[in-house]
């Protein structure tokens, strides 16, 4: 199959992706919306390294994967701290109503 | 060439129909729905943009927490599956000549940077079902 | 068979190595460690660093290079050349003073100690491996170890939703910048077919011309991710919540640490691999540092001082102005025909701007001791309660400002500003100096502040009369002369409603207060001790901004 048609996949995920951090509130689906980008990208890569024939593409592809899961991690903790926050502050919210 | 061109060709003519169907299935949908927003009547009250919770008040809100115990293993699971793909490489050139033992003890060492993750997450108790 | 096991120059990697093991080790330890014993965690942390600083010597030839191709044109990935060596100077002279002012505040605020310390290592490895890294898989690599802790550290206040939402803020806006980055990368590399920085340039030289558009995107699109750690304009709104919201050493190792990854990687893109395409990364970084430094400057200006944490906040500000004045020369390189030259002065301010900003934020966490609020207001009169911190307080602030006797702000200011005159960007320069005698305005403002009296020798009760008496000593600046000015109606300890009343507040706090924490003293007094030895021997690092560091 002819690579361009992989750039426009690319382009095409990249777009969704870009759009959706623009326009959805929440946190999640934003982080979602960056992990699109992200592998947007790696299809990016992975297509002009075969186009040039050389592996740096493939190289910087793994690593990418590697940071993304590591965002992953790092952000689904926060998003999940701060969930825990609200709903704490919530709660209190109900027992002040109580007294 | 030509011949595996005609190969290919049969071979997409035989979805054709699926295609066909999808079209088809997607249109009725469209002018279905297209009709009706054209046909009726909107005036919309607080009561009507309800969610429809079977003809019952709906209760709470949309977003509701469920309690996820295993997120954690999730976690660990992307980090060491991911970290996986280094291996892959490694794996086909390892055993060819000029590598040696040295690849080898890399590879372990790598492993061990991972296995420091595991020690901590079994020292802080994320491992144990509680 | 030869072995095709490469060999790898271990002393060349020593200093992110060492800070990376560290980290890893502290981890561990903790894991075993007595909870009474977890404060040596941080003195370990500190060993580790000025270890990782006494490797930086042996390397002082600055020809190591190592990680680098076995065929072709031999391209390495780890280059130790002075450019490198002198931002990891400053990157772990940078986390080494972080880790003083820690000390106390991961102790107070029940901080998990081994987290922090291991985030706090990690981060500063990454930032040290950036400005080594010479291909563009490992500057982004590189770029992501220094972030990704460093978003754990702004949200390691457990259960606080300020901490949690400035990490949250950090986070995404981050994470999208480093994705358009790469996005950026993969262009470039669809231009040139390479990830060497030296290829790349090489490449750039003559792509297909189709391919134009594409290179110069790729170009443009690179710099976001490096333009956010520096938190240039635009990408700078992260910058006064994450300050505010993280604990206060991880503000002040934010604003040094990571600004130095966001410049470090700028120039190695610019310069080294993007020369071919000066004449879009030029203008393009003139325009940020125009936008940053003004925006910067107008908003610190803007800050209340009697608001919560607007010490804080001004410094954030502060340092996004900073920030304006750190692409200076880097936007000249790109109008200059010999760019690699104007670098130098950008890592000549950064090392300046790192001792004096950190040592700022120390006074600030000093005076925090007292007076938890990192209000501008608690500020006032630390000249009578603490003369020592007050007179460091001073001279960093005049650093900052750039005006005698922080001799050091001035010419590295100097510096800066030649290499916009010297590659024909007038209006930069123009530009530049407009927004440095605005900054005079807050820094001397706030100077004004320590130095003022609470209490004055007429004693009077009289409204009106205390109006003027607390407002005389204030006299040299206008913001701080306004009768009706925030500051002095909502600081009433500060200001003393009577003589009594005052000489109680000042017999509560003793001019050295007794519980103030030895590590926190250290940081200050070195950063003091480095901003005086740079002012009287300038020298030291103006040395970097003549000629070429790579």
């Amino acid at each position: 199959m002819n690579p361009v048609n992989y750039l426009y996949l690319s382009a095409l995920l990249f777009t969704i992706g870009a759009a959706g951090v623009l326009v959805r509130r929440n946190a999640i689906i934003v982080f979602m919306c960056v992990e699109l980008m992200l592998n947007a990208c790696n299809l990016a890569f992975v297509t002009f390294s075969r186009i040039h024939g050389n592996l740096d593409g493939q190289i910087i592809a793994f690593f990418t994967m590697v940071v993304a899961a590591a965002e992953v991690v790092v952000g689904l903790a926060i998003i999940l701290m701060i969930f825990r926050v609200r709903h704490s502050a919530s709660v209190d919210d109900a027992n002040l109503m109580k007294l | 060439m030509g011949a595996t061109h005609h190969v290919a060709a049969d071979y997409f003519d035989g979805y054709s129909v699926v295609g066909l169907v999808a079209v088809v299935g997607v249109l009725f949908v469209a002018v279905a729905f297209g009709a009706g927003q054209l046909l009726r009547p909107t005036a919309p009250t607080p009561e009507k943009l309800l969610t429809y919770e079977c003809g019952v008040d709906p209760v709470g809100e949309d977003w509701a927490h469920t309690q996820i115990r295993y997120y954690v293993y999730a976690f660990l699971y992307v980090i060491f599956a991911i970290d996986a793909i280094y291996l892959f490489p490694w794996a086909t050139v390892f055993a060819a000549d000029g590598f040696g033992g040295t690849t080898l003890v890399e590879m372990f060492v790598f492993i061990g940077f991972l296995a420091v993750g595991l020690l901590y997450a079994w020292k802080k108790g994320v491992l144990e079902w509680t | 068979m030869t072995s095709l096991v490469q060999s790898v120059d271990w002393v060349a990697v020593a200093p992110v190595l060492v800070t990376a093991l560290t980290g890893l080790a502290v981890l561990v330890t903790d894991l075993f460690l007595a909870p009474r014993h977890k404060p040596l965690l941080g003195w370990v942390t500190i060993a580790g660093l000025a270890l990782a600083a006494l490797c930086l010597i042996p390397l002082t030839d600055g020809d190591r290079a190592t990680f680098c191709l076995t065929t072709g044109d031999r391209q390495c990935s780890y280059v130790a050349d002075h450019f490198a060596l002198a931002v990891q100077l400053l990157v772990v002279g940078g986390a080494l003073l972080t880790a003083l002012l820690s000390v106390t505040t991961v102790r107070r605020e029940a901080l998990p100690a081994g987290e922090y310390w291991f985030l706090l290592l990690s981060s500063a490895a990454g930032a040290a491996l950036l400005p080594a890294s010479r291909d563009l898989a490992t500057l982004i690599v590189a770029l992501e170890v220094a972030s990704l802790p460093a978003f754990a550290l702004v949200g390691l206040r457990r259960g606080d939703r300020g901490s949690a939402e400035a990490a949250l803020k950090f986070f995404l806006s981050s994470v999208v910048a480093t994705a358009v980055s790469l996005l950026g990368v993969s262009f470039v590399y669809a231009a040139t077919g390479s990830l060497h920085l030296d290829t790349v340039a090489g490449g750039l030289d003559d792509v297909d011309p189709r391919l134009n558009a594409l290179a110069a995107l790729g170009v443009v699109l690179t710099l976001v991710g490096f333009a956010f750690k520096l938190a240039a304009v635009p990408f700078h709104f992260w910058v006064p919540d994450s300050y505010v919201g993280a604990p206060l050493p991880v503000a002040a190792y934010l604003s040094v640490v990571g600004k130095s990854a966001g410049f470090s990687g700028l120039a190695l893109v610019t310069v080294v691999a993007f020369r071919p395409y000066a004449d879009t990364w030029g203008p393009a970084l003139a325009v940020l540092a125009a936008l940053t430094m003004t925006t910067g400057n107008v908003a610190a200006l803007r800050q209340r001082p009697d608001q919560p944490a607007s010490a804080v906040r001004l410094l954030a500000w502060s340092s996004v102005g900073q920030a304006g004045y750190l692409l200076v020369p880097l936007a000249a390189a790109g109008y200059h025909d010999d760019p690699e030259e104007m670098v130098g002065a950008t890592v000549a301010y950064a090392l300046m701007y790192a001792v004096v900003n950190l040592g700022a934020f120390a006074v600030v966490a000093l005076v925090a001791e007292n007076r938890p609020g990192h209000r501008l207001t608690d500020h006032r009169a630390l000249f009578s309660r603490n003369p020592l911190a007050a007179l460091t307080m001073g001279f960093f602030l005049l650093c900052l400002a750039g005006l005698p006797p922080g001799v050091i702000g001035l010419f590295a200011k100097v510096a800066v500003f030649r290499t916009a005159v010297d590659s024909g960007l007038g209006w930069l320069a123009v530009v530049m100096a407009v927004n440095v005698t605005i900054a005079l305005y807050y820094y001397l403002k706030w100077t004004a502040l320590l130095f003022a009296t609470p209490t004055t020798a007429t004693p009077t009760t009289t409204p009106a009369a205390r109006a003027t008496a607390t407002t005389a000593p204030a006299a040299p600046t206008p913001g701080t002369a306004t009768p009706g000015a925030p500051g002095q109606a909502t600081a009433p300890t500060a200001t003393g409603s009577t003589v009594a009343g005052s000489t109680a507040t000042a017999a509560r706090e003793p001019s050295v207060p007794a519980s103030v924490p030895h590590p926190l003293t250290a940081a200050i007094a070195l950063a003091a001790a480095l901003g005086v030895a740079l002012s009287g021997a300038p020298q030291l690092i103006l040395r970097l901004a003549s000629g070429t560091l790579f």
